[in-house]
């Protein structure tokens, strides 16, 4: 009792109280929000900053294969392979120096006709058309077949050709083994090409310019070991470029 | 004499506690607005920040006619924030034509025509710089065809 009134009657602290009381409220109201906003403002940044590392990592990753070719007298249709595990939108495609805005989601690993864009063609006259296209992402990939000429009577393009792509597992004896692709057409084109045995994607291209459109016999021959083992097939089928009422290039698939 | 006595110490208590309640609360305000216009500042220099992060800008194509002499070019806005840039041409090492204060949207692909008085020839290289307003650039060569 004693003591309770001996610190009613000390005034002696009220002032360091009040100035410590004013201390935590200048504390808990100005510098804790400052720093969680701040704190936020950081977090917002590391989150845009991780977003754009994906994004850039996305449009170095972004893999198309674009190929144009007529589609009647005056109009080019273009097609494009997607070669990436992730969707594509095309947003521009040119023909020469005209634009034309699109929208154009092309699936994962998918191959697909965009459109078809007319093109302006005069009668007994040369006209070259130079074909890109571009992605949401900024990237801009070029007819594959190079560029498209109409000569007045007919279509031409730089170049006629097969890709052939092998999805491959590896394998082999202690990493010996190799592919073996050959094209054949009927008459005048026969040529083999060798690869080794790697995993992932093992990719041929025949070029067929000079022995032109028709029908082509493409075989994939896969052997596991070095000098000793056979060749066996895995794939063999016959392909068709028709141009110039098709793709200039050919795309075969196989594992 | 004994109530008198007591009477000091109160005024002076008083005194004190209001002398610290108005120094304090004057720091406290202080405090506040200080503590508030930082935050802001920090916070206004982290999205100019971002916003310099977030822009990405390139040239998608380009084209001269040789008919009137003019340089257009295609410039395309991939990124999240709208851009304004300044371009600058050097053709030959000299210094070309510029083109200033252009704006463009988020996703949008402008065309911007740049005249040229020394006409270019065909195969004449001109060097292209692209200078965004939020300090990124971005270069591209064009072969006069």
């Amino acid at each position: 009792m004693l003591r309770t009134i001996h610190i009613m009657h000390n005034r002696k602290g009220v002032s360091t109280i009040l100035g410590t009381l004013i201390f935590i409220g200048i504390l808990f109201s100005a510098v804790v929000p400052m720093m969680l906003t701040m704190k936020q403002a950081d977090i917002i940044m590391e989150q845009e900053k991780l977003e754009l590392q994906l994004a850039d990592d996305e449009k170095s990753r972004e893999d198309l294969e674009a190929y144009a070719y007529p589609k009647g007298s005056d109009k080019i249709e273009l097609m494009v392979e997607s070669q990436c595990e992730f969707p594509v939108i095309i947003t521009h495609v040119w023909i020469n120096n005209t634009l034309h805005n699109i929208s154009y989601t092309v699936a994962p690993m998918d191959e697909t006709t965009i459109d078809t864009f007319d093109v302006p063609i005069s009668e007994g006259s040369n006209s070259t058309f130079n074909i890109k296209i571009t992605t949401s992402r900024g990237n801009t990939y070029e007819n594959l077949a190079g560029d498209i000429r109409y000569d007045g009577d007919d279509w031409m393009t730089e170049m006629l050709g097969i890709y052939v792509i092998i999805d491959s597992d590896g394998g082999g004896f202690w990493g010996f083994g190799r592919y073996r692709c050959t094209v054949t057409n009927s008459t005048t084109y026969n040529e083999q090409d060798e690869s080794s045995l790697s995993s992932g994607t093992v990719s041929f291209f025949f070029d067929t310019t000079e022995a032109g459109a028709g029908t082509y016999h493409v075989e994939v021959e896969k052997k596991s070991g070095w000098f000793w083992g056979s060749w066996n097939t895995v794939y063999e089928e016959d392909v068709e470029i028709t141009w110039p009422n098709g793709s200039p290039i050919i795309w075969v698939f196989t594992t | 004499m004994i109530q008198r006595k007591a009477l000091s110490p109160v005024i002076a208590t008083v005194i004190l506690a209001g002398v610290v309640l108005t120094i304090g609360g004057a720091i406290w305000s202080y405090s506040l607005g200080a503590a508030s216009v930082t935050a802001d500042n920090y916070v206004n220099d982290t999205l100019d920040m971002l916003y310099e992060m977030q822009e990405r800008f390139d040239v998608e194509h380009a084209a001269y006619n040789f008919d009137n002499d003019t340089l257009r070019l295609w410039i395309y806005n991939y990124g999240e924030v709208d851009i304004m840039v300044d371009i600058y041409t050097t053709i030959n090492g000299d210094d070309g034509n510029s083109s200033f204060n252009q704006q463009i949207s988020s996703g949008e692909c402008k065309k911007i025509l740049i005249f040229f008085k020394d006409p270019i020839a065909p195969q004449e290289t001109v060097a292209i710089k692209i200078y965004s307003r939020r300090q990124n650039v971005a270069y591209y060569t064009y072969y006069a065809q």
